[in-house]
C-alpha cells in the first residue's frame, strides 16, 4: 500500500501529453473508454489467477494492467501492479497486493470517469 | 550507346508497384490497445502505412508477408516474446532488413539492453511508459537509418540521444 503513497491518482503531466495529441476532442475520451474496458477485464483476470493460485497468470495480468495504467497516467494502479509483478512472496502477500490493486483501480476508474465527464462538458460548451 | 544504356536499365515497375515500394511501413506490436491508439496518433500525418498486431506470432506472420521497414514491438507479449520476435526477424534473410525497435517497462537495466542488442539483435530500445514527445523522432530516425548493416550503431546512438 505504501508504494502508492504520495502518487497522484491521475498524473496531470501524462494527461496533458495525451491531450496535446487530441485534435478532435474524442481521442482522450476513446482512450479512457478503452482503458476502463481493459482494467475491468484485467481485474477479473487477476482475481481468477489468485483464486486458481496461478502465479504466472497473475504476474502477466498485473504487467498488462500496470502498463495500460501507466499509459493513461493512473500511477497508483501502475505502482501497485508493479509491486505485485515483482513480488516473489507467498500467497497471502499476493492476495494483499491484489486487494491494493483492486482498490487503486476503482479509485482510478472513478477519477477517469469524472475526467471524461469534464472533457465531454468542455467539448460541448 | 543509348541503346546499350536502355538494355542495362532495370525493368520499369508499374506505377502502383512503385508507390507500394516507396511507402514506408511500420508494424506496431502490443497487446495493449492503448499503445496502438497512442502510436497511431503520435504518427498522425506519417507518409506511410501503420499496421497493428497484438501478439508476437501474428506479428511475425505479418512481417514475413508485408516486410515492414520498422517493427515497433513491446518486449513482453503473448505468444512470442518481443525480443524473440526481434531475433527471429533479424536472423531470417527474408526479413533481416527490417528495423526492430523494442518498447519495454520491464527490461530497463543496462544489462538487459546490452543483451537485447547482442543476443536479440534489436536495433533500438525505448522505455515504457512511452515518452510522447520523443517517440516520433526516435521512430523517424530508426526509419531513416537502414537496418542490418553498419548503420545499426548509428540508430542506437541516435535513439539513445532522443531518449535523453
Amino acid at each position: 500500500m505504501t508504494v502508492t503513497a504520495g502518487m497522484p491518482v491521475l498524473d496531470d503531466a501524462v494527461l496533458a501529453d495525451l491531450l496535446a495529441l487530441d485534435e478532435d476532442g474524442t481521442f482522450l475520451q476513446d482512450l479512457f473508454t478503452t482503458y476502463l474496458e481493459q482494467a475491468e477485464s484485467a481485474l477479473k483476470d487477476i482475481h481468477d489467477a489468485v483464486e486458481d493460485f496461478d502465479a504466472g497468470r497473475l504476474r502477466r495480468a498485473a504487467h498488462y494492467l500496470g502498463g495500460a495504467s501507466a499509459n493513461i497516467g493512473a500511477m497508483k494502479v501502475a505502482a501497485a501492479c508493479r509491486e505485485l509483478e515483482l513480488a516473489r512472496s507467498g500467497e497471502a502477500a499476493a492476495k494483499a497486493l491484489t486487494t491494493a490493486i483492486e482498490h487503486e483501480a476503482h479509485v482510478a476508474a472513478a477519477a477517469i470517469r469524472a475526467a471524461g465527464a469534464h472533457l465531454a462538458i468542455a467539448e460541448n460548451a | 550507346m543509348l541503346a546499350r544504356r536502355a538494355t542495362h536499365a532495370p525493368p520499369a515497375l508499374p506505377i502502383a508497384e512503385k508507390a507500394i515500394a516507396r511507402a514506408r511501413t511500420i508494424l506496431v506490436v502490443d497487446d495493449d490497445r492503448l499503445v496502438h491508439a497512442i502510436v497511431g496518433r503520435i504518427m498522425a500525418g506519417f507518409d506511410g502505412v501503420l499496421l497493428y498486431a497484438n501478439d508476437g506470432k501474428k506479428a511475425l506472420a505479418m512481417t514475413r508477408v508485408v516486410r515492414p521497414d520498422l517493427v515497433l514491438t513491446d518486449a513482453l507479449l503473448p505468444g512470442m516474446d518481443g525480443r524473440e520476435l526481434s531475433r527471429t526477424i533479424k536472423t531470417d534473410p527474408l526479413t533481416s532488413h527490417t528495423t526492430v525497435m523494442v518498447m519495454t517497462a520491464l527490461y530497463k537495466g543496462a544489462r538487459y539492453k546490452q543483451e537485447a542488442f547482442s543476443k536479440f539483435l534489436v536495433d533500438a530500445y525505448v522505455d515504457k511508459p512511452l515518452n510522447l514527445q520523443t517517440l516520433r523522432p526516435a521512430i523517424e530516425l530508426a526509419l531513416a537509418a537502414p537496418s542490418g548493416g553498419g548503420d545499426v550503431k548509428r540508430v542506437r546512438s541516435v535513439a539513445a540521444q532522443v531518449a535523453l
